[in-house]
């Protein structure tokens, strides 16, 4: 256990520190930011940048990023929503075929970066343009329903008074941390990450490892847009699902320790740091500020957070 | 061929373009041996080694194995095929990784052929260090914290753990200092001592002649002059490489 965890106490540590006083200076604004149904608010609207968060945080320590996951969530909730609704598909196989075609998707990411070689950020801008694309195109920009009650069988129950989804993404850190610190999986991604001719040299299929990193992050984004539809009976296939999200998950994965540079960064950094942008949103608002705020507080959060990380490699090459 | 030749390679030829970086070599590779290949810049060292690791196709020409004839189509075939393992003057270390998992990477011991087995790991690590008799505080420090002629002590271990009998080090001694080359040096005699065979490339005369048994001359893509380290000099090896004698 050991190996798991204790190379996180150094990084985790310094991002708990300006978390819990953030969340303390929340409170002496307003009590209400510590109550029952605020604490369970909040870890509700983390759930889902969180669980991409999953397989995004693998992809950057791969070195590489995809700014398509809030695309691949909303065209995930409208497409089950269509199959179902128009072309009467039952649930079950709506779902898997949502879930095959992003699959399609990651690939897609993946050989425009792997096989052609351009930058992934650029690539994933480019498919999540097409795909949000897609989702509005397949709705006339307008939400899908009604949908059968037994869709938000999965996504509506409520173990501990927490969301299915809030358990699911806390089980998927976990299985994520381990994955990273105690496996051949994670030795991989690290080295593709750090130092690609190392790991190459070494055997490990560098392609194959983003590749399945791609493919996983798009998997768990379109795994989120169906959870956010399963929340509550009736919730609609709206193609504005996931706007702007992949923003908020790569700030928080950033912020969670995870560099730029690829090669470092842990599952439960970065569930704090997907936890720390939803508190300065949630935290701006509870403690009456300017809900305005929220931009440029997340702005400059970020831009601390990359300096960091650009200070500390400048550091290592030296 | 000789009984102990372990690689013999026959008219190899490669060029770039118009640039014929290798011309007709031919040069055989005996077990045990340390073989220093020298030559000034753009000389074809760096090309014909590239070839023997995989990372360069030849475009003629002919490799031979214990006396059979192979087809090297990557680094991975150059490994499994001529048991050949390359150290490049850059190392190509993971920084922010420790000792102990550069040397397995990828070859880690594992549980379920899945999760490592870490204390195996280390445990397998300090002995290879020990054996090299490489001066580090731990197995478990991380690559970033070590010294120029620590790291090419790991980078050696970790070709060593890949139990490869062939070693191609590119210019071990770049950038190190005179206590660093000197345990350098130790640590190639070491690999002969344990048959193992090493292919050198080198700038440095003085590390050359204390290291090898056999130095080859390149000079413009050519192989222009093969000596016994014992029946030669320093001042006629420069005169080889710069051409103001003939092989």
């Amino acid at each position: 256990m050991n190996k798991i965890f204790r190379p996180l106490v150094m990084q985790e540590f310094a991002i708990l520190i300006p978390f819990f006083l953030l969340l303390l200076f929340f409170y002496t604004r307003n009590e209400a930011m510590l109550n029952e149904i605020t604490i369970f608010s909040i870890l509700r609207t983390i759930a889902f940048p969180a669980l991409i968060a999953m397989g995004m945080v693998q992809l950057m320590i791969a070195g590489e990023l995809d700014l398509s996951t809030g695309a691949v969530m909303s065209f995930s909730a409208v497409f089950t929503a269509k199959l179902i609704r128009d072309l009467e598909f039952a649930v079950a196989e709506a779902v898997l075929i949502a879930l095959a075609v992003s699959i399609i998707f990651g690939l897609l990411n993946a050989f425009l970066t792997i096989k052609i070689g351009i930058f992934s950020v650029i690539a994933t801008i480019g498919t999540g343009f097409m795909i949000r694309g897609g989702s509005y195109l397949f709705t006339n920009g307008l939400p899908i329903y009604p949908l059968p009650e037994s869709f938000a069988l999965l996504g509506s129950l409520r173990p501990l008074n927490l969301s299915f989804t809030f358990l699911f993404m806390i089980a998927l850190t976990i299985i994520v941390q381990i994955l990273l610190r105690s496996s051949k999986w994670g030795t991989a991604l690290y080295a593709t990450g750090s130092n690609l001719k190392a790991a190459k040299m070494s055997g490990i299929n560098t392609a194959k490892v983003k590749t399945i990193c791609f493919v996983t992050t798009s998997f768990l984004s379109a795994t989120a847009g169906l959870l956010t539809m399963s929340q509550l009976p009736g919730t609609p296939g709206d193609p504005i699902i996931g706007l702007n999200l992949e923003l908020d998950i790569l700030a928080g994965v950033i912020v969670g320790g995870v560099s730029l540079y690829g090669g470092r960064g842990s599952a439960i950094g970065t569930l704090i740091g997907v936890a720390f942008i939803q508190l300065v949103r949630s935290g701006l608002v509870i403690a009456h500020f300017n809900p305005y705020l929220q931009l440029p507080a997340l702005g400059i959060l970020l831009m601390i957070a990359v300096a960091w990380d650009v200070i500390r490699h400048k550091q290592r090459l030296a | 061929m000789k009984d102990d030749c372990l690689i013999r390679v026959s008219g190899i030829c490669k060029s770039f373009g118009h640039v014929q970086a290798l011309e007709n070599i031919d040069l055989d590779i005996y077990e045990s041996e340390i073989v220093a290949l020298i030559g000034d810049n753009g000389a074809g060292k760096s090309t014909f080694i590239k070839i023997l690791s995989g990372m360069y196709k030849k475009d003629s020409g002919k490799i031979y194995h214990k006396n059979k004839l192979v087809e090297i189509n990557g680094p991975h075939e150059s490994s499994e095929k001529l048991g050949i393992s390359t150290v490049y003057q850059d190392l190509a270390l993971v920084e922010v990784q420790n000792v102990g998992i550069n040397i397995f990477l990828n070859i880690e011991p594992t549980r379920f052929g899945f999760f490592i087995k870490y204390n195996e790991l280390y445990r397998n690590a300090e002995k290879l260090i020990r054996n090299l008799k490489i001066d580090l505080p731990s197995v478990k420090v991380n690559v970033s914290e070590l010294s120029g002629g620590q790291r090419q002590g790991v980078a050696i271990a970790r070709a060593l753990a890949r139990g490869k009998n062939i070693f191609i080090l590119d210019e071990p001694t770049a950038a190190l200092g005179v206590e660093q080359q000197e345990n350098v040096n130790n640590l190639i005699l070491r690999l002969k001592s344990e048959r193992k065979t090493v292919l050198l490339i080198s700038h440095n005369l003085d590390h050359v002649f204390k290291v090898s048994d056999r130095i080859i001359v390149f000079r413009r893509g050519r192989k222009v002059a093969e000596r016994r380290k014992v029946d030669t000099d320093k001042q006629e090896i420069v005169s080889l490489i710069t051409g103001a004698i003939d092989g």
